[in-house]
């Protein structure tokens, strides 16, 4: 095959592969909902799945300092269409909940939603 | 947001593609056409069959291990012995597993030659195909999208495993009794590829219908529109070897040495376009899910 031919097939492959869209994830239902204000800090993050799926990872982050919230791992591994994330008491400020999971055909699924706290 | 994972999870899943259908395709090629080509063809396709293999055995683990890692979110995941554990319990595992047996047993019967050895080659190939139907979204929409979806690999493994040694043959019929060696057998592979494409295109629409659910899905997500992308390829992949079968074909089989360069030409085309939509299969794959009204 002519080297121009190769340079063509790896360019159209790059390209293509470069555009790769992250997934969709199969979450029907999130408390709070993304881009929620809040008057007072929610006690648990509540996701749920349209498959039992197992959550791998789930970190929440306060935007102000960048700082992770610490929320221990008895949440995480569990394979459920529900699963519940309990959290601490939050201060006011807007918060980002990233998080990975497995679903039912072996797929990664990932996602993330942010939510802010806003006392009156 | 772009992640390091939705390039390597698909391009793991291209390459693996890749070395599934040149090492199950050259073994149906070899199936079909060994008594018809030459020495010197039977070689190659022999080789790449064992390059493709070995690659097989190396990318099945990699794409394991690219699994785990996307799961974790970070490079040292790829190597966290619970979440690859988790992957081996997976589909993903089953299907990993499969290929490995299927792979191991190509290397293997490249290296001894024993009675029974073209069944074990069609156990090989059909056990690395079907390692594609236990993984993914056909699974989860019942027995009928698995059997489409292996009807449609074997289609596909015919079509693409024989481009390569074509190609070879091309490289290689530089004068006119090779030419018609080329042409007995090009001739041979259209009039089989006719019948398997049929059978291909049938199945390959029946599965997507089945998996998106309704037209309207297919233009509205990023599923649907990657899956019509494919499917506009395809079709101009079924126009160059419409052109090669009615045009290039006849004028090789009546001694025109011109037509071997157009059909080394056409092959080549047709290389990239199926580099392109074997890329497009891996994202469907491993990156797209099926459009289903989901949010995150």
């Amino acid at each position: 095959m002519p080297l121009r031919h190769i340079r063509y097939a790896i360019l159209a492959v790059g390209l293509f592969l470069s555009t790769a869209a992250p997934a969709h994830s199969p979450l029907t239902a999130v408390t709070p909902e993304d881009g929620a204000r809040l008057t007072s800090p929610p006690a648990t993050i509540e996701m749920r799945f349209r498959d039992p799926s197992r959550l791998i990872r789930f970190v929440l982050v306060g935007e102000a300092d960048g700082t992770e919230i610490g929320l221990g791992d008895a949440h995480l591994m569990v394979k459920s269409a529900d699963h519940s994330v309990p959290l601490p008491s939050l201060a006011a400020g807007r918060y980002t909940a990233s998080w990975r999971a497995m679903s039912p055909d072996g797929h990664v699924i990932k996602g993330r939603f942010s939510f802010t706290v806003a006392p009156e | 947001m772009f992640e390091l994972w939705n390039i390597l999870q698909p391009l793991a899943t291209f390459c693996l593609y890749l070395a599934m259908f040149i090492a199950t395709g050259g073994l149906i090629f070899e199936i079909l056409f060994r008594r018809q080509v030459p020495e010197a063809t039977r070689r190659h396709v022999a080789r790449l069959i064992g390059i493709a293999a070995w690659a097989g055995l190396v990318l099945v683990g990699a794409r394991l291990a690219v699994a785990a890692g996307n799961l974790g979110g970070d490079l040292a995941s790829m190597g966290d012995p619970v979440l690859l554990g988790l992957v081996m319990k997976s589909p993903l595992g089953m299907a990993s597993v499969l290929a490995g047996i299927g792979f191991a047993m190509i290397t293997v019967m490249g290296r001894v030659k024993a009675r029974g050895e073209q069944a074990a080659r069609v156990v090989a190939a059909a056990t690395v195909l079907l390692s594609l139907t236990v993984v993914g979204h056909a699974t989860t929409l019942g027995a009928i999208t698995g059997v489409l979806l292996a009807l449609h690999l074997g289609g596909v493994a015919f079509w693409l495993g024989a481009l390569l040694p074509l190609r070879q043959m091309c490289v290689g019929a530089g004068n006119v009794a090779s030419a018609s060696v080329l042409a007995d057998v090009a001739a041979r592979f259209g009039w089989i590829a006719q019948r398997v494409v049929a059978v291909l295109i049938i199945a390959g629409v029946a599965y997507a219908a089945i998996l998106t659910g309704s037209v309207m899905a297919l233009l509205t997500s990023a599923y649907g529109l990657t899956l019509l992308a494919k499917i506009g390829l395809v079709a101009g992949l079924l126009g160059l070897a419409a052109r090669n079968r009615f045009r290039i074909v006849p004028a090789l089989q009546a001694g025109d040495l011109s037509a071997v360069r157009n059909l080394r030409d056409s092959i080549d085309r047709e290389i990239i376009v199926a580099l392109v939509i074997l890329a497009m299969s891996s994202l469907l794959t491993s990156s797209l899910n099926l459009p289903m009204g989901d949010m995150g």
